[in-house]
C-alpha cells in the first residue's frame, strides 16, 4: 500500500515537472508553472520522507521499463538523502522565482526561464533515480544543457560566452563519464550500476587507475574543483540569481553525489588516488576562499565560496578513499563520507540562501559589484537580519550546521593521527590538512564578513539604489530566512543525523559492519546554550535599558562632512590578505599620476587600476588554447577547397580502414 | 554542592574581577614608566559613569550597531561560563569544545567588525579590516594549539585537557603555552598587535571599531574586552598550573575559597607579566603582523611536531632539543638579515637559547658538573647575549655607514643558501659515526650547522662587521660543541673563553671602525685596494 503511494507520488513528482515545463508557455503568465513546480516538489519532498520513514535504507526499484533500455529507476539510501533534498530547496527557490521573475520580466523571458528550471531540477532529480550509465547520462545532460540555456538567459554578451566555456568544460566532463562507464561496463551502453563493485573487481589495475581519473575529472570538474573551475565563476554568476542559486547550491552535490556513489563503489583503488583527490581538495580550498576574499563582484565571490567549500568535501572524501584503500581506520573513513555528505547538505542550503540573497540585494543597486553597494540594512531590515543568518550559516559557528562538518574533520584528524602514529608519512598528510583546513575556515570568515559588511552597512555607494519598502518583496525573504532556519536546525539535530550517517554508510559500502563509535558532542546541548544565551541578554536588555537617552548625530567627521566615497571599499577590506598572499595569487596594479596642467607638476591627477590575474587560465588554459588554435592553423592547409583533393582523402582513408581491418 | 552553582561561582567572579584586571594592568604599566598611575579601581567608576551617560548614535546605522554591543559582552560571558577558569567540570564545561571557543571568539570578532563597519566612517571600516584579518590568520593557530593538546591528552574539551593534569616539564605544553600567549595578545589587541591606549588611526584595530560607540554600548564594549582579558589571562595560569584549579567533585567550603584567592593571585601575576610585555616592545606596524603570525605558527607548528614526535619515539623530547632549534633558528634568521641591530638581535637570541640548552642538560649530568653548567648559562647571558652585542652596536653606532652590512646575497638567496647548508650538514653527519655521541646527538648537529653557517657568513658578507659577527656564531658554534662532547669546562677555562670573547670583539670592533675613520670604507672589496 504504502509502496504504491510512494511509487505514484514520485511518478507525479516527474510528471508535474514536465507538465511545469510545458504550461509555462501553453498558459498566460509563467506564474501557474511555478506553482505547478512547487507543487511538484512538494510531492517529491513527500515521497523522500515517505522513503525514510519506511523503507530506509533499503534499496527501491520504483517500477520496470524493460522495453525502454532497461530503465528502472531506484532509489537508495545515498541518493534518497539528496533527492529530498533537492525536492526541499527547489519549493523554497520556485517561491522566490515567484516574485524574483516579476521583476526582472524585461530582462528575461521568465516563461523560458521557468520552463528550463523545471526540466533542470528534472535532470537532476533523475541523475539520482538513473539505473544504469545509460539513464544516468541522459538526465545528466539534461541538468548540463538546460543549465547551459539558463547561463545566458540575459542574453548578453560576458553570458554567451561564459555559457559557451561552461558548455565545454561540462561536455568535457560528461565524455570522461561516459568513457569511464564505456570502460566499466565493457563496452555496453547499458551498464548496471548497481554491478560497479564486481565490474571494477574485474579490471586490471592500469586501467582501473584510468577510469578512476576519468571519473575524477568527470565529476570534479562539474564540483568545480582547482584546476578544472575555471568555468564556475564565470558562469554560475551570470545566470539568474535563482538559477544561480540552483546551480552552486544543487547542481554541485549532484557531483558530490556521482563520485561518492561511484568512485567510492570500485574496489582496489590505490592509495595514491586518495592522495590525488586530498591535493585537490586542499587546493580548491585555498584557491577558492582566497579568491572569494578578493572577489569584487558579489556573485562571483559566492561562486568562489563554492569552489572552497567543495574543497573541503573533497578532501574529507580523498582522505576517506586513502585510508579505505590501505584497509586501516575504515570506521574513521566512513564517519569522513559522513560528514562529507553533511557538509554537502549545508551547503546545498547556505549556499542557495546567499545566492537567493544576492539577487534581492542586485534587484536594489542594480550592480554585481560590491565596491557599488551599501546602506541596504538601513533600508531592508529583515532582508537583511535574513542574509546575516544565511551569511553565518556558512561559517564553522556553533551553533549552524556547517560547524559539525569542520568539526568531524578536526577531530577525525587528531583520531588518526592517534592511529597512524608510527608512519610519518601519513602524519606529515594529516598535518597539512589540519593546518590548511584551519586557514580555509578563518579565511571564509574574512570572505562572508567582508561580503555583509560591505553590501549592508554603512552609507550608501550607489545613487541609483532603490528605497521602496521591503514588504513588497516578503516573497524574496522569507525563503532566505528558511534556508537558514534549516541550517540552524540541521545544527541542533547533528549528532543524531550524523550518527545515524555514519551507520549507514557502514553499511553501504561494506558488507561486514565496523565499529561504530559515537559522536562526543552534544549538539542539542550547545544549540540550546546558545539560544538560552541569547535569550537572557535579551531579557535584560530591557531591564538595563529602561530610561535611555540617546539621540542621533553625523557620524565622527574630523570637521569635513564624509560622504559614501570615503568608507573603506571591498577592495580595500580585504588590501591586508592581498598582501599578505601575494605571491600566491598575483595581481596587476597601475598607477597613472599626470600633472592637470603641463605648466604646474605639483597638482597631479591619479589613476588606479587593480586587476586580480587569474594565474590559473595564464598558466593552464592559455598555453592548451594557444596549442589548439596552432593545431587548427596547421590543418587548415588540407582544407584547400579543391575537390580532387578532398576524393583523394577519401580514397585514402578508404585504405587505411581496410588495412586495418583486413 | 552542584556544578551548577560552580558555573554561577565563576561567571559572578569574572564579571566581578575582569574591570579590575584592565585596572591592575594599567597600574603596572605607569609603574613600570616610571608614573603613579591610577587607581586600580579607576575602571569600574568608569563603567558605572559610560552606563549613565548619554548616548550619541549616529544617523548612518542600522539595526545591526544597536545589536553588536549584546553580542560582544554576550560571547566574553559565554566564554566565562564555558572555560575552566576556577572549576573543573562545572555544568557548562562540555560545551568547552576547542573548537566551539573558536567559534565563539569568532563570533565575538563578527560582531564587533560588523559594528565598525555600520557607521560609515574610514575609521570604523580600517579598524574592521584589520581585526578580521587577524582573527582570520589566527584561526589556524588557534586550531593547531588545541589540537596538540587535545592529541596529548585525548580530550576534546578543554575541561578534559585541564583536567587531565598535563605535566608542565614536557617541552611540547612551553612550546604550546608559548603560542597560546601570543595568540591571547592578538586576540585581546594588545601589544604588539594593537595598542589599547591611543586614538592614532595608525596604530588603531579594536578602538577604531568602537570609535563611534558611546555611553551604554560603549561600556558594554569594553567590559566584554575586560572580560576577554580576564580569561585569557585565567586560562593561560591555569595550563601552566593546572593544579590550582578546583575539581567540582571534590570541593567544600575553603577549597573553593582557596581556588578564587588563587584566581586573584594568577590574574595579578598575569597582568604584571603582560605590562612587562608592553613596557618593553614596541608596536608592530600592521604590514609587519605576518611576520609576528609565522612566528605564532611555527611555535605552535614545532610543539605539534614534539608532541607527535615523542609519542612516535614513546621517549619524550627534552629539552635541550628545543633549545638547539631555537639556536639554529635564530642564526639562519641572523644569515638573511643586512641592519647590524638585527644581526646582533638574532645574535643574542641564539645565545641565549645556548645558555638554555645548558640549563637543559642539567638533568642529565653528574651532580658535581650542575654548577658548571650553571655558570656556563649565566655567563653566556651575560657575556653574549648582553655584553658583546651591546660593545658591537655601540661601536657601531658612531658610524651612520655600519649600519647596514650589505651581502653579496639577497635576503631569499641568503636563507635558501642557510637552508641547504642545514641540509647538507644533515646528510653529512649522518654518515659520519662518532663514537660516543649517540645520546646528544642534536646538539652535535647544532655546533656544526653552526660553525658551517658562521664561516658561510664570513664568505658571503661584504663589510667587515658582519666578518665578526660570523666569528662569534663560530664561537657558539664550538661552545655547544663543548656542551656535546665534554658537557662541562674547568671553571677557569670558561672565565677565559668569556674573557677572550668578550676583549676580540671589542679588539675588531675598534680596529674596524679605525679602518673605517682611516679609509673611508669597510668594504671588504675596497679593503683590499689597502693591502697594496
Amino acid at each position: 500500500m504504502l509502496e504504491q503511494i510512494f511509487n505514484y507520488s514520485i511518478g507525479f513528482y516527474f510528471l508535474g515537472l514536465c507538465l511545469s515545463a510545458i504550461a509555462a508557455f501553453v498558459s498566460k503568465s509563467y506564474r501557474n508553472s511555478t506553482k505547478l513546480f512547487i507543487f511538484s516538489n512538494f510531492l517529491g519532498l513527500l515521497s523522500g520522507v515517505i522513503y525514510f520513514i519506511s523503507f530506509f535504507p533499503q534499496k527501491i526499484t520504483l517500477i520496470h521499463f524493460d522495453w525502454f533500455l532497461g530503465f528502472a529507476p531506484q532509489l537508495n539510501m545515498l541518493s534518497s538523502i539528496f533527492f529530498s533534498l533537492i525536492s526541499l530547496v527547489a519549493i523554497v527557490v520556485g517561491v522566490y522565482s515567484l516574485r524574483y521573475l516579476e521583476l526582472y520580466e524585461k530582462t528575461y523571458n521568465p516563461k523560458t526561464v521557468q520552463s528550463l528550471m523545471a526540466l533542470f531540477v528534472l535532470g537532476m532529480q533523475g541523475v539520482f533515480i538513473a539505473n544504469n550509465s545509460f539513464s544516468f547520462l541522459f538526465f545528466w545532460e539534461v541538468m548540463s544543457i538546460t543549465s547551459f540555456f539558463l547561463v545566458f538567459s540575459d542574453k548578453t554578451k560576458e553570458s554567451v560566452k561564459a555559457a559557451f566555456l561552461y558548455f565545454i568544460m561540462t561536455h568535457l566532463g560528461a565524455s570522461a563519464i561516459l568513457g569511464g562507464f564505456l570502460i566499466l561496463g565493457n563496452g555496453s551502453l547499458l551498464f548496471d550500476l548497481d554491478n560497479i563493485q564486481n565490474a571494477s573487481a574485474d579490471l586490471t589495475y592500469s586501467s582501473l587507475c584510468l577510469i578512476f581519473f576519468l571519473f575524477l575529472f568527470g565529476f570534479g570538474s562539474k564540483a568545480g574543483l582547482v584546476p578544472f573551475h575555471v568555468w564556475l565563476p564565470e558562469a554560475h554568476p551570470q545566470a539568474p540569481s535563482n538559477i544561480s542559486a540552483l546551480m552552486s547550491g544543487l547542481m554541485l552535490k549532484v557531483a558530490v553525489y556521482g563520485f561518492i556513489f561511484i568512485t567510492l563503489g570500485l574496489v582496489n583503488i590505490p592509495a595514491w588516488a586518495g592522495l590525488i583527490v586530498i591535493f585537490l581538495g586542499l587546493l580548491s580550498a585555498i584557491v577558492g576562499v582566497l579568491y572569494a576574499t578578493m572577489e569584487r563582484d558579489i556573485k562571483r565571490a559566492f561562486a568562489y565560496s563554492s569552489i572552497e567549500n567543495m574543497g573541503i568535501i573533497f578532501t574529507m572524501l580523498g582522505l576517506a578513499i586513502y585510508f579505505l584503500a590501505n584497509d586501516s581506520n575504515s570506521s574513521i573513513a566512513y564517519a569522513l563520507i559522513a560528514f562529507s555528505i553533511f557538509h554537502a547538505i549545508n551547503h546545498a542550503l547556505f549556499k542557495t540562501a546567499l545566492f537567493l540573497s544576492s539577487g534581492v540585494i542586485i534587484n536594489r543597486v542594480h550592480t554585481k559589484s560590491l565596491d557599488a553597494m551599501g546602506g541596504i540594512a538601513k533600508l531592508m531590515p529583515w532582508f537583511s537580519s535574513a542574509f546575516l543568518i544565511a551569511i553565518l550559516s556558512s561559517l564553522p559557528l556553533p551553533p549552524f550546521g556547517t560547524f559539525y562538518g569542520e568539526w568531524g574533520l578536526i577531530q577525525s584528524i587528531i583520531a588518526l593521527m592517534h592511529q597512524n602514529i608510527f608512519s610519518p608519512g601519513v602524519i606529515i598528510l594529516l598535518l597539512t590538512i589540519l593546518v590548511i583546513s584551519g586557514l580555509v575556515s578563518g579565511l571564509a570568515v574574512l570572505a562572508m564578513v567582508r561580503i555583509f559588511g560591505i553590501s549592508m552597512l554603512g552609507l550608501s555607494r550607489n545613487e541609483k539604489t532603490e528605497k521602496r519598502s521591503e514588504k513588497s518583496d516578503y516573497l524574496l525573504i522569507v525563503p532566505i530566512l528558511i534556508l537558514g532556519g534549516l541550517v540552524i536546525l540541521l545544527g541542533f539535530s547533528a549528532e543524531s543525523v550524523i550518527s545515524q550517517l555514519i551507520l549507514q554508510m557502514q553499511s553501504f559500502f561494506s558488507k561486514e559492519s565496523v565499529a561504530f563509535s559515537p559522536l562526543n558532542i552534544s549538539s542539542i546541548f550547545i544549540g540550546s546554550a546558545v539560544f538560552a544565551f541569547g535569550f537572557i541578554i535579551f531579557g535584560i536588555k530591557d531591564l538595563i535599558f529602561k530610561n535611555k537617552k540617546e539621540r542621533s548625530y553625523r557620524t565622527w567627521d574630523c570637521g569635513q562632512a564624509i560622504d559614501a566615497t570615503m568608507q573603506y571599499s571591498a577592495t580595500a577590506f580585504s588590501a591586508p590578505i592581498r598582501f599578505f598572499f601575494l605571491t600566491f595569487i598575483g595581481r596587476k596594479k597601475i598607477i597613472q599620476s599626470e600633472p592637470v596642467v603641463s605648466t604646474n607638476p605639483w597638482i597631479r591627477k591619479y589613476c588606479f587600476d587593480l586587476s586580480m590575474r587569474s594565474v590559473w587560465s595564464d598558466a593552464l588554459y592559455r598555453p592548451v588554447a594557444r596549442g589548439l588554435f596552432l593545431l587548427a592553423e596547421k590543418a587548415r592547409l588540407i582544407q584547400s577547397g579543391r575537390i580532387q583533393y578532398y576524393i583523394l582523402f577519401l580514397l585514402f582513408a578508404l585504405i587505411i580502414t581496410l588495412i586495418f581491418a583486413l | 554542592m552542584s556544578p551548577i552553582i560552580a558555573t554561577l561561582i565563576q561567571i559572578v567572579f569574572v564579571l566581578l574581577i575582569a574591570p579590575l584586571t584592565t585596572g591592575l594592568v594599567r597600574f603596572f604599566k605607569a609603574r613600570l614608566q616610571g608614573r603613579k598611575g591610577a587607581s586600580l579601581f579607576l575602571f569600574y567608576i568608569t563603567l558605572l559613569t559610560l552606563l549613565r551617560k548619554e548616548m550619541v548614535i549616529s544617523n548612518v546605522t542600522s539595526w545591526i550597531f544597536r545589536v553588536v554591543p549584546f553580542v560582544v559582552l554576550g560571547s566574553s560571558i559565554v566564554l566565562a561560563s564555558i572555560l575552566p577558569l576556577i572549576f573543573t567540570g562545572a555544568s557548562m564545561s562540555q560545551l568547552s569544545d576547542f573548537l566551539v571557543v573558536a567559534g565563539v571568539l569568532i563570533i565575538g570578532s563578527i560582531f564587533l567588525v560588523l559594528g565598525g563597519l555600520d557607521t560609515g566612517s574610514a575609521f570604523g571600516g580600517m579598524g574592521s579590516s584589520r581585526e578580521i584579518t587577524i582573527a582570520a590568520l589566527l584561526e589556524p593557530i588557534v586550531i593547531l594549539i588545541f589540537s596538540t593538546i587535545s592529541f596529548v591528552t585525548n580530550s576534546s574539551t578543554i575541561n578534559g585537557m585541564l583536567e587531565s593534569q598535563i605535566n608542565f616539564s614536557e617541552p611540547y605544553l612551553l612550546l604550546t603555552v608559548v603560542a597560546l600567549i601570543l595568540v591571547s595578545l592578538a586576540e585581546n589587541a594588545r601589544y604588539p598587535v594593537d595598542n589599547p591606549a591611543t586614538h592614532l588611526e595608525l596604530t588603531m584595530v579594536h578602538e577604531a571599531m568602537i570609535l563611534e560607540y558611546s555611553g551604554k554600548y560603549l561600556a558594554f564594549l569594553e567590559y566584554a574586552s575586560a572580560i576577554k582579558l580576564t580569561v585569557f589571562a585565567m586560562l593561560i595560569a591555569n595550563f601552566l598550573s593546572p593544579i590550582t584549579l578546583v575539581s567540582v567533585s571534590s570541593w567544600d567550603f575553603s577549597s573553593v575559597l582557596i581556588g578564587l584567592l588563587l584566581g586573584v593571585v594568577k590574574i595579578i601575576v598575569v597582568m604584571l607579566g603582560l605590562a612587562l610585555i608592553e613596557s618593553t616592545l614596541v608596536k608592530m606596524r600592521f604590514y609587519r603582523m605576518s611576520e609576528y603570525f609565522s612566528i605564532a605558527f611555527v611555535v605552535a607548528f614545532l610543539a605539534m611536531l614534539v608532541a607527535l614526535l615523542s609519542s612516535y619515539d614513546s621517549t619524550p623530547i627534552k629539552y635541550y632539543t628545543i633549545f638547539s632549534i631555537f639556536t639554529v633558528i635564530s642564526v639562519v634568521l641572523l644569515f638573511g638579515r643586512v641592519r647590524l641591530k638585527a644581526i646582533l638581535r638574532y645574535y643574542a637570541f641564539s645565545s641565549l637559547a645556548i645558555a638554555a640548552i645548558a640549563l637543559g642538560l642539567i638533568p642529565m649530568v653528574k651532580e658535581e658538573e650542575i654548577i658548571h653548567l650553571w655558570i656556563f648559562a649565566i655567563f653566556t647571558i651575560a657575556i653574549k647575549s648582553l655584553a658583546v652585542p651591546y660593545v658591537i652596536s655601540h661601536i657601531g653606532h658612531a658610524k651612520k655607514s655600519l649600519t647596514n652590512l650589505p651581502s653579496f646575497l639577497r635576503p631569499g638567496k641568503s636563507y635558501f643558501l642557510a637552508i641547504i647548508l642545514l641540509i647538507l650538514t644533515y646528510f653529512t653527519l649522518r654518515n659520519v659515526s662518532i663514537v660516543g655521541l649517540v645520546e646528544w646527538n642534536s646538539l652535535l648537529y647544532t655546533a656544526v650547522v653552526l660553525v658551517v653557517l658562521g664561516i658561510a657568513m664570513m664568505i658571503i658578507k661584504r663589510n667587515i662587521f658582519s666578518q665578526i659577527v660570523g666569528l662569534l656564531v663560530i664561537e657558539n658554534g664550538i661552545a655547544v660543541f663543548v656542551l656535546a662532547t665534554v658537557g662541562s669546562l674547568p671553571l677557569m677555562i670558561e672565565f677565559g673563553i668569556f674573557g677572550v670573547t668578550v676583549a676580540t670583539a671589542y679588539i675588531l670592533a675598534t680596529l674596524s671602525a679605525q679602518i673605517n675613520d682611516l679609509c673611508g670604507s669597510t668594504d671588504t672589496d675596497d679593503l683590499c685596494e689597502l693591502a697594496e
